[in-house]
């Protein structure tokens, strides 16, 4: 008998969000390269999750157009994650997204559970436009919410005619948003972003949650020099041919 | 009265270790003065720093008490600090360890509060009352056994300002508002009370898991205070590795004239527990089962076979949960016989 004996001792968790714009501008490679990606993405982060002693990795995902939906009320192991096929149609009503995203970051009905535990979420935006919506006052709720606070936030834009500006806002900082051009660049950015994401965000260590946040955007951002149409909004690569705009 | 101090990890904090040795002294220092002076106040039911002290008769007055004793605490400690700074300049090992902007900080400060950062939480019991206050995170939980269950509480209120790995400290510059206290002097004490460092609810969280750890811990001293004690230092570390890492404090109230009869209430407790679990976990498989076969004949779409998977799933996880409920049964059975064998030697 002793304090070990029939007690497991449970990993602490970590949520990765993911946000996707599924408006009607995504329609056809982008939205069809945003499924394959993450379908793609998940088995790895479910074994970074069973190769991590110290973390649970769950993984959540809300799709927003003119409506916002969450393909599971619960986030799921990302190993268990079965992905459903997100269709693009409607507007981008970013704004409501943040205000459902505000109330899944709770414990109270939400997906969150006790911060004594957890490791702070991160959450990966993925947009090609600017928002319809009040996404102002959306974002204004989000940002008292202290795992947003908290939270790694990387925003992807997907070609130019993504508002950087709001995804500047969304994640705190342009260091924090990968421009892509092309769906190669799109796919495996999603891959680096969310593996990068997970890695460091369940690591256990005494960084604190900005320090996190910024050893993600310096891996990502010396990642994404090495894939060919995409960078970093806040150092764009030099102009050349895999900077313009190639989807179909 | 027990009283845990946790030093702040981080660089920045390079003598909070220091910080919080002196920060208990201080402490109990203060509270020993605090009753001496009678700083109680009769008839009051359990309140908290969250109540109106307008409409609760008496918490004006334990209010002032309080905070005049958290005040006494905090200029003790600045003073103490302050002295510690002074005396012990800048060690060989500070000057190539530590950053050099910290211990520029520590140099520079008018006051060095920031080196020696910790949190603190205190319980306090006379004969006519109790009392309990917090300054950060860790957590403080009171056990009372209501017809032979326990009954965990946390009565001092959280700060939600203490989250994941920000807390509030004592070397705050607005550390006296941020202390927190519960008080109740209607002689309702509880049974046994604990307080652990944030390493201990960072591994466990802060409900039914660590609940569950203080459990066994009376179950340990029922077996004597020598043992259990020894079954903390070598747990604690393990429980440290395997967990979230961090440094583990713990303290402990208990009545050692009640320690085997409430160990043998506690088992009692967790049998039926978990037979109810499985009774659960029983009729969850019942249905799962059920659904499982009737939507394997009906899968038409998308969303239908996804549902199914994850009915399959649950199933997997229900069984396994099920397997290890029967598991912990026997430990729970063997574990009461032992503590009743124990309950008849002592009587």
């Amino acid at each position: 008998m002793g304090l070990l004996d029939n007690e497991s001792i449970p990993r602490r968790q970590m949520t990765l969000f993911f946000l996707i714009d599924k408006s009607g501008s995504m329609d056809g490679s982008k939205i069809g390269s945003v499924n394959d990606a993450i379908e793609n993405v998940l088995p790895i982060i479910g074994e970074i999750s069973d190769e991590n002693p110290d973390a649970e990795i769950r993984v959540a995902a809300l799709e927003f157009s003119t409506d916002t939906r969450w393909l599971y009320d619960e986030p799921k192991e990302g190993k268990d994650f079965i992905w459903q096929k997100v269709t693009a149609e409607g507007m981008t009503s970013l704004g409501e997204a943040c205000r459902e995203l505000n109330k899944k970051l709770s414990r109270s009905n939400g997906f969150m559970s006790s911060p004594s535990g957890c490791y702070a979420p991160a959450i990966i935006l993925l947009s090609d436009g600017g928002p319809t919506d009040d996404f102002e006052s959306g974002l204004a709720v989000l940002k008292n919410n202290s795992w947003f606070k908290s939270a790694i936030k990387i925003a992807i834009a997907i070609g130019d005619d993504a508002d950087m500006e709001v995804l500047k806002q969304f994640t705190g900082s342009l260091e924090a948003v990968i421009k892509v051009h092309n769906i190669d660049a799109l796919k495996k950015m999603i891959r680096i972003i969310a593996v990068t994401s997970s890695q460091i965000g369940s690591k256990s260590s005494s960084a604190t949650d900005e320090s996190k946040q910024k050893q993600v955007e310096e891996q990502i951002t010396e990642a994404a020099k090495d894939v060919a149409g995409a960078e970093s909004a806040a150092a764009p690569a030099p102009s050349k041919q895999d900077n313009y705009d190639e989807w179909d | 009265m027990a009283i845990v101090s946790d030093g702040h990890g981080g660089e920045r904090y390079f003598r909070s270790d220091v910080g919080s040795k002196l920060l208990v002294e201080i402490t109990a220092e203060a509270i020993r003065q605090f009753m001496k002076l009678g700083g109680g106040y009769g008839g009051m039911r359990l309140t908290t720093s969250n109540d109106d002290p307008e409409s609760v008769p008496g918490l004006g007055v334990v209010d002032h008490k309080l905070r005049w004793l958290f005040s006494s605490i905090i200029a003790q400690w600045n003073e103490a600090i302050e002295r510690h700074a002074e005396e012990n300049p800048l060690s060989e090992w500070e000057l190539t360890h530590v950053d050099e902007k910290y211990w520029n900080e520590f140099l520079s400060a008018k006051s060095p509060e920031k080196t020696y950062g910790c949190t603190l939480m205190a319980f306090f019991r006379t004969s006519t009352y109790w009392a309990a206050f917090q300054i950060g995170d860790g957590k403080l939980l009171t056990l009372n056994m209501v017809d032979g269950e326990p009954v965990f509480a946390q009565p001092v209120p959280w700060d939600d300002k203490c989250f994941l790995n920000k807390t509030t400290s004592i070397c705050d510059s607005k550390a006296l508002d941020e202390f927190r206290y519960c008080y109740c002097s209607d002689k309702s004490f509880p049974t046994a009370v604990f307080l652990g460092s944030d390493g201990l609810d960072d591994t466990y969280g802060d409900g039914e898991l660590l609940e569950n750890f203080y459990m066994n811990v009376m179950l340990e001293i029922a077996k004597g205070k020598d043992k259990a004690m020894k079954a903390l230092v070598s747990d604690l570390t393990e429980i440290s590795k395997r967990g979230s890492k961090d440094d583990m404090s713990v303290a402990i109230i208990y009545d050692p004239s009640v320690a085997v009869d409430i160990a043998v209430q506690l088992l009692s407790y967790q049998m039926t527990r978990n037979i109810k679990r499985r009774e659960s976990l029983d009729s969850k498989i019942a249905d799962l089962e059920a659904l499982i076969e009737k939507a394997g004949s009906e899968i038409g779409s998308e969303s239908q076979r996804i549902e199914l998977e994850y009915k399959k799933k649950d199933l997997v996880k229900a069984k396994e949960a099920f397997a290890n409920l029967q598991l912990q049964w026997q430990r729970l059975r063997g574990k009461k016989g032992f503590y009743q064998r124990l309950a008849n030697t002592q009587k």
